[in-house]
């Protein structure tokens, strides 16, 4: 028999309730977007992995201001960003957005250029996608990130990111054409390294 | 910096869904016209779905020791919260009940940095004791001996000992306790016949008034909720219909709320 799986609002109260073992369900479901929004905001698997940490961390401690009306994952990414957006405020942390983290050590889909397959080709897209992204300076990757992947609202960003809504409206139209030109650019460089492979 | 022209703020528009029937008829005069528009809006509403495929796709899965860091964390965070919660904070927010005779500390670790505030309370103590020992002695027979007064001191003291010695325990073997979940269900009722909700506040759920409603199932006014709890002291009230604050008539005790009134107590 196929048990229902239970709902984020009962594991929440659950957990609220003396069982915060039971956390451990919401971190199975939501542990791998937590951290893949994390690595493409910072980069860094080790960065992102203290950020994944602290998000839940965090999580939990608040979890009782939680709205159990609404969905639980743009509060979660809420955290995150701002976990993230902390992250970068720190006085030793400089932007990594120069370095690629798609190399064998910090990236999870090494690319293929010359895949046939159509699964293949998905996962090249989408590591062309994170590669260009992360060429991207922080202030643009944020809005790219907020509006472009987690979809939300420019108000929503704007409280998160504590800036004007029209600020955010150019800083979105300036980061689409800036990863215009970082794709063109990482397709570039993958055919250039295929070329010399052959 | 590349200049922001009104085809790039139009473009925002439409990908953002933000355009006016205007910008609609703008937009598809440009895709038909102006070959570069077209161009431009493709590549930019393509780079946007596959930006949106991305949050679909947990392209890094967290690995499990991470998790289990993670929950580590949790846990722990909790047991913190439980400490700092199961403790009355200072004297002057104890009140006057008879836990409140000498001050508790603030947290564990205070009851070794502050011996000499439970040297200087137990002085007082066994000292009020003894003046009263006196004077009953004075003033009663020899079938009422003077230890009546004496005695409840002495309890005073004893469940303030208790209690520091379950406290302290409670921090020794919380982790150990956590582990080995011991709980106990304890089932809070409240008659409220007038109520539309009722919710249960305190120590074991933040002091959320959300997280924990009670129920009225039989329809007859008696609220009721089973809330399964760790070994320590907690401290709660009932919250009828989201304005009105009642307390525990079957507490185990009550303790002063720092706002002028008390909250219920319960200790396990």
């Amino acid at each position: 028999m196929c048990k229902e799986p239970e709902s984020d609002k009962k594991i929440i109260l659950a957990s609220l309730n003396g069982h915060p073992e039971d956390f451990r369900i919401i971190l199975d479901r939501y542990g791998s977007r937590v951290f893949s929004l994390c690595r493409r905001m910072v980069g860094k698997m080790h960065d992102a992995e203290d950020l994944t940490q602290k998000t839940f961390v965090d999580a939990y401690t608040k979890l009782h201001t939680f709205d159990l009306v609404r969905p639980l994952w743009p509060w979660l990414s809420r955290i995150a960003v701002n976990n993230c957006k902390d992250f970068f405020k720190s006085a030793k942390r400089k932007e990594v957005s120069s370095k690629p983290y798609c190399s064998s050590q910090d990236g999870i889909y090494p690319v293929k250029w010359d895949n046939p397959e159509k699964n293949h080709l998905v996962n090249e897209r989408k590591a062309i996608m994170e590669r260009a992204l992360m060429k991207l300076p922080l202030k643009y990757r944020a809005v790219l990130e907020m509006k472009d992947i987690q979809e939300l609202s420019y108000a929503e960003i704007s409280d998160v990111l504590e800036l004007p809504i029209s600020t955010l409206k150019i800083r979105a139209i300036r980061a689409r054409k800036k990863l215009e030109h970082a794709v063109e650019h990482v397709i570039f460089e993958m055919r250039n390294r295929h070329a010399q492979n052959n | 910096m590349h200049k922001i022209t009104e085809k790039d703020e139009l473009i925002r528009r439409v990908l953002d869904e933000e355009c006016s029937p205007e910008d609609v008829e703008r937009h598809e005069t440009l895709l038909a016209d102006d070959l570069d528009y077209r161009n431009h809006f493709n590549t930019i509403e393509r780079n946007k779905a596959d930006l949106k495929n991305l949050a679909t796709m947990d392209s890094a899965p967290l690995r499990a020791d991470s998790k289990d860091k993670i929950m580590e964390r949790v846990i722990e965070s909790r047991s913190r919260n439980l400490r700092e919660f199961a403790e009355p904070k200072s004297a002057e927010e104890n009140g006057s009940g008879p836990l409140a005779t000498l001050p508790l500390p603030s947290s564990p670790t205070d009851t070794k940095k502050s011996p000499y505030l439970y040297a200087v309370g137990l002085m007082a103590a066994c000292g009020a004791g003894l003046v009263l020992g006196f004077l009953l002695a004075r003033y009663t027979t020899e079938t009422q001996p003077p230890l009546l007064k004496h005695s409840v001191a002495t309890k005073s003291l004893n469940a303030n000992n208790e209690l520091k010695r379950k406290n302290s325990n409670s921090t020794d073997n919380e982790k150990q306790a956590v582990d080995c979940r011991e709980l106990t269900k304890v089932r809070f009722v409240l008659h409220a016949p007038n109520a539309e909700k009722v919710m249960l506040v305190g120590d074991f759920n933040n002091w959320s008034n959300k997280a924990t409603p009670m129920s009225d199932n039989e329809g007859n006014g008696v609220w009721r909720l089973t809330v399964p709890l760790e070994p320590g002291s907690y401290r709660y009230k009932f919250l009828v219909d989201g304005e009105r604050w009642v307390n525990d008539p079957g507490a185990d005790g009550k303790i002063n709320d720092g706002f002028g009134g008390f909250n219920s107590l319960i200790s396990l």
